[in-house]
């Protein structure tokens, strides 16, 4: 579409628009804050930052005596939802077959992105008995 | 949180061959602990939880006394600094009748609590605030009381404004309502830039409160971004431009009334000029919404888009056909070849109005939305 014709349709061209008075002219003035102290004299003002309890902290889950015969769930969050990042976990997996071969590792990648769930995965995991899963961002 | 049992391993881990994976990482140490990478995952995996571990309770948290001074002005706008509770530019000095006069901009009684946030959900236990906390931090940055409920509803939300990500994201708040025209929200020439008392103080607010109420920005502790973000001064507020928009205001296709305040919270990148892209042309015959289309086609998936529309570029879309945001929407989200599209969904395609029409430019970027809430409410 043509730009000029385009404009005209808008109703402005763009010289007029850019000799309107701007928004921020016909703003209203900024009130001044009360009961301002005098300059130098000492004064007392409060914290932002009291917090005065934290949210409820969550129990961790029981650990394992030892991890031999267990299965571990070694999970991508995948971070960027791409589904490329789990050579970390390859070699996790990897080194547990070289130094702990009696651990049985199943590697898993999160679907959707960080900021996103997958509780088909988490279902998936508690449904087959996994007895631990190691939760790593690979990025 | 504290008690989560992490291992960090040398970072970065993409772009490493399988090589530099088992020498760097798996082969390597802790960063942080100096444990070897491997045993400390199996210790965190069998390791017996401490009592500590084991319960589920509220942990008390001080993080000083709830005044400062009698002091000098100049020592105390140090003393905030030195305590990493501002953003390191002059600040309006809290004093008890400052907060009092903030608390005044709305009905709601100040030991309320309005919210909880952490530098990253789940990864760090949550701070919560109350409306005395939040009024704390508008005085701080130079807010109005007229603003205070706008501020607050963004508090509301709980999302913080500087993630601990290593990414240095950005948020954008975006504001819907006649409240916009009451406290003279700019949403015309340079809408996005620094040229309003209020679109300025209640995006420092944003993330002064991140600070000091959500336990944010504490650089190498709660905060590691690679590059930092400069949009994390004040984050980037879009009162939208619903009077010269063609189109319902995005509040409204969210769910909302007409005519009621909501305010709307965005993550990601952040937004810049659409010029930057190759696919921006300037040409006398123009399509604008497959100028946007080609745009979106190659941004990261992550996010989505993040449309940003002066009004006279959204009429030109208007024009094109596009008499809705939703039609415009089906046609960015269709793959020209019949192949998958590029983003996982509609709702990751977003388009806002903004700003004056003295010239045909536009802002986008990858920015997805998170939530959005009543400004009346907190009246």
């Amino acid at each position: 579409m043509d730009r000029r014709k385009m404009l005209a349709l808008l109703g402005a061209s763009p010289a007029l628009v850019a000799g309107m008075p701007t928004h921020a002219e016909t703003l209203p003035e900024v009130a001044p804050h009360p009961a301002t102290p005098v300059l130098g004299g000492p004064i007392t003002v409060l914290n932002p930052a009291v917090t005065p309890k934290l949210a409820e902290r969550v129990p961790l889950a029981p650990r394992l005596n030892s991890l031999d015969g267990k299965t571990i769930y070694l999970v991508d969050t995948d971070w960027g939802g791409m589904g490329q990042n789990d050579g970390i976990l390859q070699e996790m997996q990897a080194w547990f077959a070289q130094h702990m071969p009696g651990v049985k590792t199943i590697i898993k990648i999160k679907k959707g992105n960080f900021v996103t769930d997958d509780p088909g995965l988490w279902k998936e995991i508690a449904e087959s008995k996994g007895n631990g899963v190691v939760l790593g961002v690979a990025g | 949180m504290p008690h989560l049992r992490f291992t960090f391993v040398q970072s970065p881990v993409w772009g490493k061959t399988k090589e530099q994976l088992q020498r760097d990482v798996i082969e390597g140490t802790d960063p942080i602990t100096g444990k070897p990478v491997m045993h400390e995952i199996v210790d965190e995996l069998t390791k017996p939880l401490s009592p500590e571990d084991s319960i589920s309770r509220t942990i008390p948290q001080s993080a000083g006394p709830e005044s400062f001074g009698p002091d000098h002005a100049e020592n105390l706008q140090r003393l905030f600094m030195e305590k990493r509770m501002t953003d390191y530019l002059p600040i309006v000095l809290p004093t008890a009748e400052r907060v009092e006069a903030m608390l005044k901009g709305t009905s709601r009684k100040p030991e309320e609590v309005v919210g909880k946030m952490s530098p990253t959900p789940g990864v760090y236990e949550n701070w919560s605030y109350t409306v005395r906390q939040v009024a704390v931090n508008a005085v701080m940055a130079g807010a109005e009381p007229r603003y205070f409920p706008v501020i607050l509803a963004i508090a509301s939300i709980g999302k913080e404004s500087i993630s601990s990500s290593d990414n240095s994201f950005a948020e954008a708040v975006v504001i819907n309502g006649p409240i916009r025209d009451e406290i003279g929200l700019n949403y015309h020439i340079g809408a996005l830039g620094p040229f309003s008392h209020a679109n300025a103080t209640i995006g420092r607010t944003y993330t002064l409160l991140s600070l000091n109420g959500g336990n944010c920005g504490k650089v190498g502790e709660t905060y590691m971004g690679v590059m930092g973000n400069p949009m994390n001064y004040a984050n980037i507020v879009i009162a939208e431009n619903e009077r010269e928009s063609p189109w319902e205001p995005f509040s409204v296709r969210h769910g909302f009334k007409s005519g009621e305040n909501v305010v709307s919270i965005f993550e990601g990148w952040g937004v810049l000029s659409a010029k930057n892209s190759k696919h921006a042309v300037w040409a006398k015959e123009m399509h604008f919404a497959q100028e946007l289309k080609n745009i979106s086609n190659d941004q990261d998936q992550l996010f989505g888009l993040l449309a940003v529309l002066s009004p006279a570029v959204a009429s030109y879309m208007k024009s094109e056909g596009y008499d809705s945001v939703e039609k415009l929407t089906d046609f960015l989200y269709q793959s020209q070849d019949e192949s998958t599209p590029h983003f996982r969904s509609k709702a990751q395609i977003n388009v806002l109005v903004t700003g004056s029409s003295n010239n045909l430019y536009w802002d986008y970027g990858g920015m997805r939305y998170v939530k959005s809430v009543s400004i009346d409410e907190w009246l």
